[in-house]
């Protein structure tokens, strides 16, 4: 599949989760999922383990919105209060807490952010198809 | 869920202590909270885990941190790490800087550096173009050239150097950056030779002997049995550097018959992490020296849980064959002089980079006397903690992130009448130009923090985009 790598990074439960997700959607493709465990290049007294997924998209627009990856990422969420997950773009990265108050939409809103940089120009240029 | 915490960051772009928090109310409540105090253990008899371990960890992050400063100004592993994540900085502070200077027709740049120098032009081509769809607009990065993954830096003369243009400052900068920067993780992850597996990397035990001193703290501010409850959840659910530095730990003492003390556990990841690590780097890693001991072990030799430190130096190095003191004098005469050549020479950026420097030093003399001044109680954890005046005091700073448009920020937090050694100001000035080089060419969430874009943008003028493969 071609397109843009994108990452997302969290608990290694909840990660396990939206791997799952990202494999049942037809926009993207799965490229693995890793733990890190080392420490770079210092040394973190961190007790969380973060888990990473890379996957190939072919349209991140679509992938978010037009298909149920929304809902889907929500209701894991919200079986995860507490958890911090954060999906990075080559252009941006936006890191989601979730709260009680976290809802899809909001959920939804967050997400904008990750197109409002990568498709903001591309989209008026198309002369307003769609609207983020 | 994982307990929530300060969390505890050793990184010498920072040379005191780095707390890194989530939130600006973090700082409040990290300077609100009294590291004297002892909390109610039939309170915390009666919570779950989460808050236990959550409570626990928040009153002793700073015995896990200071313990690393001190290990870090007394090994030579530690020297051996500050200069070349000083030398990192200052390079790949000078390549941003050229960057900024050369200016021209680029509007953006593709990061980290470590992942596009070596990239060959077609995909680099093929990045941009996939970046150009994406937001519709043309993306020109700064002329850099292709610098193979295992380029060869050793025919430069060691010390500084002087270019008269630009143009080949920035090549060679990079070439320099990614050398240093390579020769920081390899020391972390233990030097090894190519296709070897790493069993036990240096980060394991240099994790593990923090950790023994954190351990002994929460027992002395609860009790044993709490100290166990913190020991029981890291074995099952802590991260892999502490389980595999305390598994590593325990089979060595099983393997010669000595009780799992934490004095027994420290003194043993002392001696492992006093390699010298000059012309010897695979030999010097703990992992190599615990194995010369079970070789020996293996032999029929054993040694006194009762000895002295001293004397277990000298036993130890007997089966290592090494003199793990004079390596530390060498090392320690090593680090004192690139100290002061660079303090003296202005070399290092920044308005206090000689002061840094020479209070750097000062600090290491200071640590290197006290520890063969009585290195008993440095293996002893709750000797340590007793006297943990005799040591180099740090300065403690917090970072936080200010949003993914914005930068981090950094707070002196350093308890009321401590007086560091080296200062926060001096500490911060090394850590801002570490955060612009790192943004540059560090991949990973752990090392490139979150405001990295924000920090190439502003003092760049240059739209980051990041390689994800």
């Amino acid at each position: 599949m071609n397109g843009m790598a994108i990452r997302i990074q969290g608990d290694p439960g909840v990660i396990d989760e939206i791997s799952r997700l990202v494999q049942d959607s037809e926009q993207a493709k799965l490229v693995r999922i890793e733990r890190d465990d080392s420490g770079g290049i210092g040394a973190d007294f961190d007790l969380e383990t973060v888990a990473t997924i890379i996957a190939i998209v072919s349209s991140l627009a679509d992938l978010l919105f037009d298909k149920p990856l929304v809902p889907g990422l929500w209701k894991i969420l919200h079986r995860h209060k507490g958890t911090r997950v954060s999906i990075e773009t080559p252009a941006r990265t936006v890191t989601i807490e979730s709260t009680g108050e976290l809802t899809e939409e909001s959920l939804r809103t967050a997400l904008d952010a990750l197109l409002t940089t990568l498709w903001h120009r591309e989209y008026s240029l198309a002369g307003g198809t769609r609207s983020f | 869920m994982a307990p929530r915490i300060f969390v505890g960051r050793w990184d010498p772009k920072f040379l005191g202590v780095g707390i890194r928090a989530k939130h600006p109310s973090d700082v409040q409540s990290f300077r609100l909270t009294d590291l004297n105090q002892k909390p109610p253990i039939a309170i915390l008899a009666n919570l779950s885990d989460e808050v236990v371990i959550s409570d626990l960890s928040r009153q002793t992050v700073l015995d896990h941190e200071i313990r690393h400063f001190h290990d870090a100004l007394l090994y030579p592993f530690g020297h051996g790490t500050t200069r070349m994540r000083i030398h990192a900085t200052q390079n790949g502070f000078t390549v941003a800087m050229i960057l900024r200077r050369l200016g021209g027709q680029a509007n953006a740049l593709a990061v980290p550096l470590q992942k596009w120098l070596p990239m060959p032009e077609p995909q680099r081509a093929e990045f941009l173009e996939e970046m150009r769809r994406q937001t519709g607009r043309e993306q020109r990065t700064p002329e850099l050239p292709v610098v193979s993954v295992d380029d060869d830096v050793s025919g430069f003369p060691s010390g500084p150097s002087e270019f008269a243009d630009d143009a080949e400052a920035l090549i060679t900068g990079c070439r320099f950056a990614l050398a240093d920067y390579r020769l920081i993780e390899d020391m972390w992850r233990s030097p090894h030779r190519d296709g070897d597996e790493i069993v036990a990397p240096t980060i394991d035990t240099w994790e593990a002997a923090a950790l023994v001193c954190q351990l002994a703290a929460i027992e002395a501010i609860s009790n044993a049995e709490m100290m166990t409850r913190f020991i029981d959840w890291l074995a099952n659910h802590g991260p892999q550097p502490y389980r595999r530095g305390m598994k590593v730990l325990n089979w060595c003492l099983e393997s010669i018959g000595w009780p799992p003390t934490l004095r027994n556990y420290l003194a043993m990841a002392t001696w492992a992490q006093l390699g010298r690590f000059k012309s010897d780097m695979r030999e010097s890693t703990p992992v190599e020296r615990l194995v010369s001991i079970l070789n020996a072990v293996g032999k029929g030799k054993r040694w006194s849980a009762d000895s002295s430190f001293t004397d277990l130096v000298r036993g130890w190095d007997e089966v290592a064959e090494c003199d793990s003191i004079t390596g530390l004098r060498e090392a320690s005469d090593d680090f004192t002089g690139f100290l002061a050549r660079a303090a003296t020479g202005g070399r290092l950026a920044g308005p206090r980079g000689a002061e840094l420097l020479t209070c750097l030093s000062a600090a290491h003399q200071r640590m290197l006397a006290a520890f063969l001044d009585d290195p008993d109680s440095y293996v002893d954890p709750t000797a340590y903690r007793a006297k943990r005046d005799s040591y180099p005091t740090p300065s403690i700073g917090i970072s936080y992130p200010q949003g993914p448009d914005a930068g981090t920020a950094w707070v002196d937090v350093t308890p009321p009448g401590w007086t560091p050694e080296i200062g926060f100001d001096a500490s911060l000035d090394l850590a801002l130009m570490a955060e612009l080089a790192d943004a540059i060419f560090l991949p990973g969430e752990k090392s490139l923090q979150e405001s990295g874009r924000f920090e190439i943008r502003q003092r760049l003028n240059l739209e980051a985009f990041r390689i994800i493969r």
